[in-house]
């Protein structure tokens, strides 16, 4: 854990809503993610909480319209520099992109571009960033693909995506996504759509590169197993709101949200009393669109009491950094409910 | 794509262009009584001696298996005999053809794929906007009217109503076209060696495509003085008009939906996540894919642009191929109609076979094996 070096980014007050036929979404309700040079951030949550479209806006990638989003602010440091991405001109947002922050995503499939070759999909990155020209860059994408794993570079550099396992397609992500040396990589679930003996390569790649260029790493994940180990410090996001935040080990080991605890048992491997049963945390994620009142957890939470289904709580400080977003570690409100349900 | 698939999918090819021309052969047997019947047509029924002679011109009286033989070598040999409407060689008069209605179709294409693309893109970026919405309207109102009643009215309107434009023919009466057959043949060789010499230095499958294209559009211009090409271009401009209502809403319906397919794809925005700006995306990573199933398309109305359209050149009474096969399908120019099928039949396989030369090339993830 390098946690002195500094931060990254620091991302305040994030929204981000989808205006679209079936009504308006609100994705992401007011964000706030700090991310320390070098460090490992995890972002989880379950399926359709929103980790997506945060790691999306943090890079203004969404599509406006259907998405509408603002921020108080999204400061990127860089060196002694700070930009606030969030009133950056979309000129500026292209010199970011992929020089300073780069993504890769879920489905190394369908990311990369089929009609090309993958030599060239690394090459254009490096054209665009460094102006080279494409001699000049094809010898550096073939480092790069050696750099990340990718057997025979010289000729992988000729083959099509569809030439190549899945394995090697995200390897080829991470080439394109390491290729200008970003201070920050936004990780989307990398390791998902692969086998798990490929998972467990690719995350050992991503740490290797995360080291070696000191890059930071937000890594958005619905898997503790990776978070407990990949992360430094983790995020857990339920429908548009971070509602619990700590370093790993006070979140793996020690979790504070009913909904974080949740998650936690539901993971086989985390479960050191095997004797326990797996359990699975009631009830579906609601319909973004028609969230809970009041505490958005609620329905699913066995701590359920009134005031949680009339107001949501505020992410309050726990002591040594540690947030969380629960009325039961608000010390006055614990008088209002009381045992129902 | 390797050698053995070339040859294998050309004499693919040569399989069916047999297959059509052997159902041709006994298609007509099976339909009609007498097979000649249509040649005796008009011959009283007590004309023996007339009625035998025109079989044995014809072959009839010998039995199946030679006629088909006999047929059967008119392919081989590229000879179809004398047409019985203009008494010249058969291949003479459909080439005398093929220029006029190729003049109406490679227009009619070039405008309707250039503004079709153009319509189609800025429609998929601007969804929901005026340019969309026309789109999609105008495209339900012309999927519903049939072209040549378009084109019926359109006569009606600006032929006769309010006399904007001829309403026959493809000159003047008593102009002829002078054309300088050498500088054509000269220009258009050059074309095709040219795309030859572009393919091997660029190995860009497009070329393939637009060469011969540019190159026939340059030989025409060089080949034909400026005068004529005028009088031409205001006989055609009406049938184009007709051409293109149509088809540039169906390019453009096309472009559009393969862009917002292809736009919310991973791979845009990988691509976007690098730093490319919006036009390096849309031409080197939307575009790229957005337009390829256009090149099937295209390649599917390449028989068009030889064939040309039956209704509309009746309708125009335009000296094209399809005015020429009502003529000989009319007046029973057998020998004529014969080769204009196995002409038909034979483009439209050679497009087939190009088409999917070019999509292999563009598409690397169709494998050739
Ligand atoms: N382009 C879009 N248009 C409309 N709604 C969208 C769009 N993108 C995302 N959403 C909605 O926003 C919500 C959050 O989506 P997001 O993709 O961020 O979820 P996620 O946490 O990444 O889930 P997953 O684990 O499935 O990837 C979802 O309800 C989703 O339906
Ligand atoms: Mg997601």
């Amino acid at each position: 854990m390098s946690r002195d070096g500094g931060i990254t980014l620091c991302a305040a007050g994030l929204k981000a809503m989808f205006v679209t036929e079936a009504g308006f979404l609100k994705a992401v309700e007011g964000v706030d993610i700090t991310i320390r040079k070098g460090e490992c951030a995890a972002l989880v949550g379950e399926s359709g909480c929103g980790k997506s479209v945060t790691g999306l806006a943090l890079m203004r990638l969404l599509q406006t319209p259907p998405a509408l989003y603002t921020a108080q602010k999204i400061l990127f440091f860089d060196g002694e520099r700070a930009t606030d991405l969030q009133t950056a001109t979309e000129a500026e947002m292209l010199n970011v992109r992929g020089r300073k922050i780069s993504m890769i995503f879920q489905d190394p499939s369908a990311a990369l571009n089929p009609v090309m070759t993958v030599g060239r999909q690394i090459d254009e990155i490096i054209i665009r960033h460094y102006g080279l020209n494409k001699k000049e860059a094809r010898s550096r994408t073939v480092g790069l693909l050696r750099s990340v794993g990718v057997p025979d570079p010289e000729r992988r550099y000729f083959s099509f995506p569809h030439e190549m396992s899945g394995g090697l397609k995200q390897r080829v992500l991470i080439a394109i996504a390491t290729a200008c040396r970003p201070a920050l990589m936004i990780a989307d679930e990398p390791t998902t759509a692969l086998d798990v003996t490929i998972q467990a390569q690719i995350l050992r790649l991503l740490r290797d590169l995360q080291r070696e260029n000191n890059m930071a790493l937000l890594l958005i994940t619905h898997d503790l197993g990776v978070v407990s180990h990949m992360a430094d410090s983790v995020y857990v996001m339920y429908l548009g709101k971070i509602m619990e935040e700590g370093t790993t080990a006070e979140i793996i080991g020690a979790p504070l949200h009913p909904y974080t605890q949740g998650l936690i048992k539901a993971v086989p491997s985390l479960d050191d009393d095997s004797a326990v049963p797996l359990q699975q945390i009631p009830h579906n994620v609601p319909n973004p669109m028609k969230k809970p009142s009041g505490c958005s957890f609620h329905p699913r939470c066995a701590f359920c009491t009134g005031l949680c289904r009339a107001k949501m709580p505020p992410l309050i400080e726990y002591g040594g950094g540690r947030k969380v977003r629960c009325w039961r570690y608000i010390p006055d409100s614990s008088a209002n409910g009381g045992g129902d349900d | 794509m390797n050698t053995r698939y070339v040859v294998k999918r050309i004499l693919y090819s040569f399989l069916i262009l047999f297959i059509v021309i052997t159902l041709n052969f006994f298609l007509p047997r099976l339909v009609f009584e007498d097979p000649a019947e249509p040649f005796l047509r008009g011959i009283p029924d007590d004309e023996f001696m007339l009625r035998n002679a025109v079989r044995k011109e014809f072959g009839f009286d010998k039995p199946v298996w030679v006629q088909f033989l006999v047929y059967l070598k008119k392919f081989v040999t590229f000879d179809f005999g004398t047409s019985y409407i203009y008494k010249q060689p058969v291949f003479k008069v459909m080439f005398d053809r093929i220029p006029w209605s190729m003049v109406l179709s490679v227009a009619g294409m070039l405008i309707s794929i250039v503004a079709g693309i153009v319509w189609g893109a800025t429609a998929s970026t601007k969804r929901g906007k005026a340019v969309d919405n026309a789109l999609l309207n105008y495209a339900t109102i012309t999927t519903a009217i049939p072209s040549f009643w378009v084109a019926l009215v359109f006569v009606m309107l600006f032929a006769f109503a309010v006399p904007i434009f001829p309403y026959r023919g493809a000159m003047t009466d008593g102009y002829s076209l002078s054309i300088n057959k050498a500088v054509f043949f000269g220009v258009a060789a050059g074309a095709v060696a040219l795309t030859v010499v572009l393919y091997k230095l660029l190995k860009k499958p497009l070329i393939v495509f637009v060469t011969p294209l540019a190159g026939l559009i340059a030989a025409v211009f060089a080949a034909v003085p400026a005068s004529d090409i005028a009088d031409i271009a205001y006989h055609a401009a009406l049938p184009l008009i007709v051409i293109c209502l149509g088809s540039i809403v169906s390019y453009a319906l096309m472009v559009r939906n393969s862009m917002i397919a292809v736009v919310n794809e991973d791979y845009i925005l990988t691509a976007r996540a690098k730093g490319l700006d919006k036009t390096r995306v849309l031409y080197g990573h939307t575009m790229r894919n957005a337009l390829l199933p256009m090149v099937t398309s295209i390649g599917m109305s390449l028989a068009g642009i030889f064939g040309g359209s039956v209704l509309l050149e009746k309708i125009f009474t335009w000296p094209g191929m399809g005015t020429l096969l009502l003529e000989a399908q009319n007046i029973g120019d057998f020998q004529l109609a014969q080769a204009i099928m196995f002409f038909y039949s034979f483009i439209t396989i050679f497009a087939n076979l190009l088409t999917d030369f070019v999509y292999h090339k563009l598409d690397p993830r169709i494998k050739a094996e």
